[in-house]
């Protein structure tokens, strides 16, 4: 009985935490957290990058994006700002010239989408 | 009284009776899912876990066996990696990129996607990478190439494919700046001389010294080591040796890893990673430290074919 109630509780408090990780990613950024996964999937982010939560995302090529929402910078020269992810997200190459993640065609809107699904990564 | 041969024979009868009746109720359902249209083919939408293993092992397995016993021929002359890179642009660039060079709109959305051949050429040798190449890979957008390119060419191809993985976004471009001005000759790095640090971080890397330096110079305060630490300034160090590139901008060799810690700012000038006055003796050994994370194979890999591109040998 006291191990059931536990249980319970455990498992409650887990989907709040998880939860709110997302409602605050996702007022931090006005983007969908669900959608921004979705599209890191089909952008093929995850051929360059491991990013838990997202299927057949284990590429090497950069680093991996694990725990990001606590990252402080950026490809080691931009503070870790929502509006300075989109930025990288949309135009790495105007950032650092010459990187290795090469500009995808990202859009304004889905950069705020995918930046909602980054800051869920704790 | 008790008749033991029968009970066996109806446990049998019945236990095969109960075998067929599965297989054919799961042969149905299987064909009424298939025919339900149920499953999602939609190649914006994964696999399930259990469908993806399953073509992935068959994929594997397939190229393994089907390109046994091919003929490898010298794949280290400067002209056939020219020709190679040159063939490379045309024909593959579209749909896997290359480094610094996104793919084109046509690579865009086909699942499974086209991995960057930068990383995924390590996991082939090269018969299988031959073989890939001319026959291509059924049930994905990868196609063959046997019908309409030379097997000198095919060969080319796979020739550039070993030298991609040593190239920067900056050689990338020095290497089409080159054929697009028709210049590169006797002198230019189609094939490489440099031993990319290898045989010093065999010879003088220590990684139990190495691993006490990142100690002592706060490395581990900024950057996560799955064993060791979990900062947050810097990008994750977890698996170093499996990653292809150094702040995206340098290939992950022996090299690049002891120039990048000694001095950061030389590579990109507003770097967060300070400059902590590591001796090159110093970086060398936690190179062999951070060598130790993550899977061996790429590295392996790397040094068999910068030692074959020195030593003319085979690889
Ligand atoms: C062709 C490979 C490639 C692709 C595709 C790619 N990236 Fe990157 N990414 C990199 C590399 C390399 C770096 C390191 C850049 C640097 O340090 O200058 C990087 C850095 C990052 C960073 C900063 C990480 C850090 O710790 O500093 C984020 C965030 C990121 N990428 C997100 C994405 C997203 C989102 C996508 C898909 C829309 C994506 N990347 C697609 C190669 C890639
Ligand atoms: C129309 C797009 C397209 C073109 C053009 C293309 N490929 Fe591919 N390639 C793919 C796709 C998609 C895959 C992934 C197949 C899979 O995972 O089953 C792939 C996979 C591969 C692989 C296996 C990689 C791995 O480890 O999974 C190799 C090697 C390869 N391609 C080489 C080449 C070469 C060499 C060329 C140029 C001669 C080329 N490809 C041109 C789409 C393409
Ligand atoms: C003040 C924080 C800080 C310290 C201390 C620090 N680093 Fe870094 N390091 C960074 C940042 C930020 C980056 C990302 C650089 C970039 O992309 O421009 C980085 C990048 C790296 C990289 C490349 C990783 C990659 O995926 O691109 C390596 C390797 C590295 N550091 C090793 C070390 C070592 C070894 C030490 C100790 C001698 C050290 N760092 C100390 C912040 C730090």
């Amino acid at each position: 009985m006291r191990s059931a109630a536990v249980f319970v509780f455990v498992v409650a408090f887990l989907s709040s935490a998880c939860n709110r990780s997302e409602n605050q990613a996702e007022a931090a950024t006005g983007g969908n957290a669900k959608v921004g996964r979705h599209l890191i999937y089909s952008y093929g982010c995850g051929s360059c990058h491991a990013i838990p939560g997202v299927a057949e995302a284990k590429g090497t090529l950069g680093p991996p994006l694990q725990g990001f929402a606590y990252r402080t910078y950026i490809a080691g020269s931009l503070q870790n700002t929502p509006e300075n992810l989109f930025r990288w997200i949309t135009k790495p190459q105007e950032v650092v010239a010459g990187s290795a993640m090469p500009d995808l065609g990202v859009s304004d809107r889905q950069a705020r989408d995918i930046a909602a699904y980054l800051y869920t990564l704790q | 009284m008790i008749r033991p041969a029968r009970v066996p024979k109806l446990t049998i009868k019945t236990t095969l009776f109960i075998l067929a009746a599965c297989l054919a109720v799961e042969g149905l359902g299987g064909l009424f899912f298939m025919a339900s249209g149920l499953y999602n083919i939609a190649a914006d939408e994964p696999h399930f876990t259990l469908a993806r293993w399953m073509l992935q092992a068959g994929r594997t397995r397939s190229i393994q066996f089907r390109s046994r016993g091919i003929k490898v021929p010298n794949l280290r002359d400067p002209s056939l990696v020219r020709n190679g890179f040159v063939l490379y642009r045309k024909n593959c660039q579209p749909c896997h990129g290359a480094p610094g060079v996104a793919e084109q709109q046509i690579g865009r959305g086909i699942n499974p996607k086209p991995p960057p051949l930068e990383i995924a050429s390590n996991h082939w040798t090269n018969s299988q990478l031959f073989w890939i190449t001319s026959h291509g890979l059924k049930m994905s957008g990868m196609p063959g190439f046997g019908s309409h390119l030379s097997e000198t060419d095919r060969w080319a191809i796979v020739a550039f494919l070993r030298r991609i993985v040593l190239l920067s976004p900056a050689d990338y471009e020095r290497f089409s700046n080159a054929t697009d001005l028709g210049i590169g000759g006797q002198n230019f790095s189609w094939v490489s001389n440099e031993d990319y640090g290898f045989a010093q971080l065999k010879a003088q890397g220590n990684s139990d010294r190495g691993r006490d330096l990142l100690h002592q110079y706060g490395c581990i305060t900024c950057h996560t080591i799955a064993a060791l630490s979990s900062g947050n300034t810097g990008p994750p160090l977890t698996d170093y040796a499996e990653r292809q590139y150094i702040a995206g901008l340098l290939v992950n060799v022996p090299a690049n890893t002891v120039a990048w810690i000694t001095n950061p700012k030389r590579f990109k000038a507003d770097t967060a990673m300070p400059n902590l006055n590591v001796q090159p003796a110093q970086a060398l050994d936690m190179a062999a430290y951070l060598y130790t994370l993550g899977s061996p194979r790429r590295l392996t890999v790397l040094e068999r074919i910068v030692a074959g591109h020195r030593s003319r040998s085979d690889y």
